[in-house]
């Protein structure tokens, strides 16, 4: 186990703790055991999720989006090792320190998410904190736990609609910085026009809206 | 030469010994086949740095620990490792030595820093060559490393080499 680590974070998924791995900064994601399941059921599942989350970053690096490196993934207590990066601030505090490269910063982040569904992979939780923003200018997305392979343009409606409700909540007063994020998908991702219908559409379900058309 | 600190591991002393301008690696390959080298001899043309080695050799103490090797020794296990197939005769093929070999990175794991120390004494006196001091990368060849481990542009274009080999090793399950 490790001998050095602090906790600094706890999801509903899991704990992550900041250590080291071979003296470079490292974050251990650690999965929770869920009781209320099987046993069995639940080793299963969380071998499954694990397996995925590092297939899709791996998926996510072929298609030249940042991601943090994975140095090591531990099956028996489901626990991930990723590289820490030191020189990044998440994109929702970026925002909230309002600087003059928010929009470069938003388009370049919409760039890389364009690059994901070109490559139909649907980060499944993209919110501002799972966002980073190097000290560069360079956007690394982070925590694909929820991603899967889709090329259904409804997922990909839905993966930007999640992203545009977690964006506009936190930063309300912000639509030109979710604008620039658009601009930078379109120009990554071909097939960009579909996808905007769909999020139209999208936009007009859910709770106390008509779906009269 | 240097020390690899892994902290998932602290008991164990794990060090690494580069070797240069070999001209025995035939005699080592039969010093090895009679199971007289304690250390494990690797080709360096594959191994990118030291971190790209030890994250293998983390993966292979934990298979250890667990009980789940996929080989027999600890030692195939970082080969194992080391590679992208699940085969040791194809991964030895791509990262052992081979009767050419002039480069060699040679791994020494115990328990105890006398224990390392003496089995590296022993090593010198096998190994003929020239021991490197310690340096931050190996002496890998670019070209050979992607075919070997499949890096796309796409893939360099985004993080350094190493960091590319280090995701393909620790993701592969």
């Amino acid at each position: 186990m490790l001998t050095q680590e602090k906790l600094i974070k706890q999801g509903a998924e899991g704990k992550i703790y900041e250590t080291t791995f071979m003296g470079r900064p490292c974050l251990a994601k650690v999965r929770f055991k869920k009781a209320y399941r099987h046993p069995v059921l639940d080793e299963k599942l969380t071998q499954r999720r694990l397996t995925q989350e590092c297939r899709a970053i791996q998926k996510s690096r072929a298609l030249g989006v940042r991601t943090p490196t994975v140095y090591f993934v531990d099956q028996i207590t489901s626990t991930i090792y990723l590289e820490h990066l030191r020189d990044s601030t998440v994109l929702k505090d970026f925002i909230d320190q309002q600087s003059a490269s928010d929009i470069t910063a938003c388009e370049a982040v919409g760039k890389e998410l364009g690059k994901l569904h070109s490559g139909d992979l649907i980060h499944g939780d993209l919110t501002t904190s799972n966002i980073l923003i190097r000290d560069d200018g360079t956007p690394v997305i982070i925590d694909f736990g929820l991603s899967t392979t889709s090329s259904l343009v409804e997922d990909k409606g839905v993966d930007l609609y999640v992203l545009e409700k977690a964006f506009l909540s936190t930063h309300p007063k912000c639509e030109e910085l979710l604008e620039a994020i658009w601009v930078g998908y379109r120009k990554s991702y071909s097939s960009h026009k579909k996808i905007f219908v769909k999020l139209d559409e999208i936009r007009l379900r859910g709770r106390k809206r008509s779906m009269v058309g | 030469m240097g020390r690899l600190q892994l902290e998932l591991h602290p008991a164990k002393h794990v060090h690494y010994t580069v070797f240069r301008e070999v001209t025995n690696a035939p005699a080592l390959l039969s010093l090895i086949k009679s199971g007289k080298c304690a250390s494990l001899l690797l080709n360096e043309s594959n191994l990118v740095s030291p971190f790209h080695l030890g994250v293998a050799i983390n993966k292979a103490l934990s298979a250890e620990a667990s009980g789940k090797m996929k080989s027999r020794s600890v030692m195939t296990e970082i080969v194992l490792c080391l590679s992208l197939v699940n085969g040791i005769s194809q991964s030895l093929n791509t990262f052992g030595l081979k009767p050419d070999t002039k480069g060699i990175v040679a791994v020494t794991i115990g328990e105890s820093e006398v224990e390392i120390q003496g089995q590296i004494d022993e090593l010198k006196g096998q190994v003929e060559g020239v021991v490197i001091a310690e340096e931050d990368s190996f002496g890998y060849v670019e070209s050979e490393v992607c075919r070997v481990y499949g890096v796309t542009k796409e893939e360099q274009l985004v993080d350094s080499l190493e960091g590319a080999v280090v995701m393909k090793i620790a993701t592969k399950i």
